[in-house]
């Protein structure tokens, strides 16, 4: 069997989460058919990708030190296949990308990018901005995505991660195309789970059979509630600590809550920014075509749906906005109760301990030890006598 | 090994650090006329860590941001290669009896960047805190200050975000930070030890001869915002590359001292936006303090805070600015070491 390496760049929002989830629950019935997918942990890649390209990201670089270089040293010693996935990578700079080209050492090199059209995906992207704590607004955002200089701190993120042929060029420049595989996205009424088969086909996973588990919708939010996160960012955000913000505010209400409001009007793009990212697809599926990279799927799959509907979100209803409120402190209510009866039953717990302490406290046996230590202590004799009795019984229960 | 190749952030960095040397050399006989080839090529060869473009093609695309990233880059490429000695133990701390005895049983607590520092000189002279009902003094910035430097001590230990932001969460809870707050130390050990052996010091030179300890004082290591920025960065930027102890050591031992030397502070204030809430915690504290009756040795530090703005410059143009002369200063530093190597 070959040694190679299928290295997943990106981008995000292109069904990443997912295809990362089935590979690292298939660990060992992949690596039964020679096919290693190295990672103790479900974000061992990401915190690689961080550690490659000296990310912080709230605190978790710290647990990054040295991922890279474990990570492909693993590449290294396996003797067949292994796939390493994560969509951050696609921001590797070139200086980046040669390093980590470099460490896979003899390896072959397969890259795969996963790419979705600009109309989907810039505003999914604003969206995941603000379930981030990001508090710019819908229009900002398109305009500084729009600046021809993209020196912003938001445009030089997303084109860094989003500008396809720039991360082939920075990611593939140095591969034979044929060894580049481009994974397209299918548009919106595709076959439920025709983008996993495409994947199956990138990373070589035809003949395994793999526990897929569920298929997890990609969470999005309609205008209103994308609306009411924003204006709770820009309330909570000096006092609400990204430990509290992840789990009350993106999981409780964004994910769990807001994601069930589906008769929401969906964002979109403005009609002239659609126009203008459409034309950016087009170039892009020109390029791809004439580099001759291993498409799977179809250029076509850039070409975004027609204009629809826009709902800007200056000009939603406040009706609606509300109406998500009332969901999110519902919500918050219901957990609120759920940590109130957790706090008691903790403390009935605690108490309980509390009076099993004190009734052996109460054995004469131990006061008798306890008032026999305290006038021990009082003295040089008795403290050395206290510390050559330690040291015989063997135990570390010396005063600090 | 493949070559690394050069944005044109790289490229704009090093031909503003060539600039600024130029600059300098005209008015100094001593400057170089230009970065060392060393600096140079570690400029060209930067890695560029943390968020932001990748290597780009032209000059008008480079934001003053790129440009301390890539000088940030830089700062952290150089830090994290070196190897640290081990830190040196402590000196040994007196016995039980020999505490007990002595006379000059004391706390210095309050601002850490005052404090610590002292603390230490005092220990190395052989007087170690402690002891039973110790006198304690709390050293007190002017409230500016004291923001600034419980900010820069938080970023030497663990990771902050920037200076403006911090301010921000502290301004929505209506509250000082505690290493910020003299009264709330003050009461802590009035507590503890009793409010007659609690002295508020806002004047540092005076520590010896409240103490009756002669002791020459360690200067204080100050920073304007810009540096204290390009520290902050720096730290963030060291995070994936070494632990948090060495981290904090690279920081405050080969960083901050040059820093300290190319953009000390000149005078500590505030955002704008954060102005009135520190009025309001000013007349409080101000107002507690009067009323627990501490002496206080030295300017009120309630009181005469300077009040000018916050810069108005962005955080990255100031970053960018002492970064720029932090690589020129260390670039000379090393030129001068190998002559004087040379010449032995």
């Amino acid at each position: 069997m070959s040694k190679r390496v299928i290295l997943h760049v990106g981008t995000p929002k292109t069904g990443t989460s997912y295809a990362q989830d089935v590979l690292f629950r298939n660990q060992r019935i992949l690596a039964g058919r020679g096919i290693s997918y190295p990672a103790d942990r479900h974000d061992a890649h990401f915190l690689a990708a961080l550690d490659l390209m000296g990310l912080t990201w709230g605190g978790l670089e710290a647990e990054a030190v040295g991922a890279w270089d474990a990570l492909a040293s693993r590449v290294r010693s396996w003797s067949g296949t292994t796939i390493i996935s994560h969509e951050i990578l696609a921001h590797a700079s070139r200086g980046q990308v040669a390093r980590a080209l470099e460490s896979f050492g003899e390896t072959e090199v397969h890259l795969v990018i996963s790419v979705r059209d600009l109309v989907r995906q810039i505003p999914a992207e604003w969206q995941e901005n603000v379930k981030h704590r990001a508090v710019v607004g819908y229009q900002q955002f398109l305009e500084q995505l729009r600046d021809p200089r993209r020196d912003s701190r938001i445009a030089a993120w997303f084109w860094a991660v989003q500008d396809v042929p720039d991360i082939l060029d920075r990611w593939g420049s140095g591969l034979p195309p044929e060894r580049v595989h481009v994974v397209t996205v299918p548009p919106k009424g595709a076959p439920r789970g025709e983008l996993w088969q495409r994947f199956i086909t990138a990373f070589g996973l035809a003949e395994v059979n793999l526990d897929l588990g569920e298929e997890r919708a990609n969470v999005s939010l309609g205008v209103p509630e994308t609306v009411l996160l924003r204006r709770i960012n820009q309330q909570v955000n000096p006092v609400l600590a990204p430990p509290d913000y992840r789990p009350l505010v993106r999981e409780l209400l964004a994910h769990q809550t807001w994601s069930k409001r589906t008769d929401s009007p969906r964002l979109a793009l403005p009609p002239d920014a659609h126009a203008w990212a459409a034309g950016l697809c087009a170039d892009w599926a020109r390029v791809l075509a004439e580099r001759g990279y291993d498409v799977i799927g179809s250029l076509d799959d850039l070409t975004p749906a027609a204009a629809g509907d826009f709902t800007a979100p200056e000009e939603v209803l406040e009706r609606d906005v509300s109406d998500a409120g009332v969901d999110a402190i519902q919500a918050l209510l219901i957990e609120a109760a759920r940590l109130r009866r957790r706090e008691e039953e903790l403390l009935g717990e605690l108490a309980e301990s509390h009076a099993a302490l004190q009734r052996s406290y109460l054995r004469p046996s131990y006061r008798f030890r306890e008032r026999l230590v305290r006038m021990l202590d009082r003295s040089n004799t008795g403290q050395r006598l206290l510390g050559a009795y330690r040291g015989l019984r063997g135990r570390n229960s010396r005063s600090a | 090994m493949s070559v690394r190749p050069v944005g044109a952030q790289h490229r704009e960095l090093l031909r503003r650090v060539t600039e600024t040397a130029s600059g300098s050399a005209s008015g100094t006989a001593s400057a170089a006329a230009g970065p060392s080839a060393g600096l140079a090529e570690e400029i060209l060869t930067a890695d560029l860590i943390g968020r932001g473009s990748p290597e780009l093609d032209t000059a008008d695309q480079v934001s003053e941001r790129e440009l301390a990233r890539v000088a940030v880059s830089v700062l952290v490429g150089r830090l994290a290669a070196v190897t640290l000695p081990p830190s040196p133990p402590p000196p040994a701390a007196p016995g039980r009896l020999a505490r007990a005895l002595s006379r000059r049983r004391y706390r210095l607590v309050g601002d850490p960047i005052l404090a610590d520092p002292i603390r230490r000189a005092l220990v190395e002279a052989g007087h170690h805190p402690g002891g039973r009902r110790p006198t304690v003094l709390v050293l007190a910035s002017s409230l500016p200050t004291a923001l600034q430097h419980a900010h820069l001590s938080r970023v030497l230990e663990a990771g902050l975000p920037e200076f403006a932001s911090w301010l921000d969460s502290w301004a929505a809870r209506d509250r000082m930070p505690p290493r910020a707050d003299p009264l709330a130390a003050a009461d802590r050990w009035a507590a503890l030890v009793g409010a007659s052996r609690v002295r508020l010091v806002s004047d540092p030179s005076l520590v010896p001869e409240l103490l009756r300890i002669p002791l020459r004082l360690p200067d204080p290591v100050t920073l304007d915002p810009g540096a204290a920025e390009l520290l902050r960065r720096v730290g963030a930027g060291l995070r994936t590359r070494v632990d948090p102890p060495t981290r904090s050591r690279l920081l405050t031992e080969l960083l901050l001292p040059p820093l300290a030397e190319v953009a000390p502070a000149a005078g500590a204030s505030v955002p704008r936006r954060h102005q009135a809430w520190l009025d309001t915690q000013a007349a409080c504290i101000g107002a507690g303090l009067a009323a627990a009756g501490y002496p206080v040795h030295g300017p009120d530090p309630t009181e005469h805070y300077p009040t000018e703005h916050y810069p108005t410059e962005s955080a990255s143009a100031a970053v960018l600015t002492v970064a720029v002369r932090l690589l020129l200063a260390l670039d000379q530093d090393s030129a001068d070491q190998t002559t004087r190597g040379a010449t032995r």
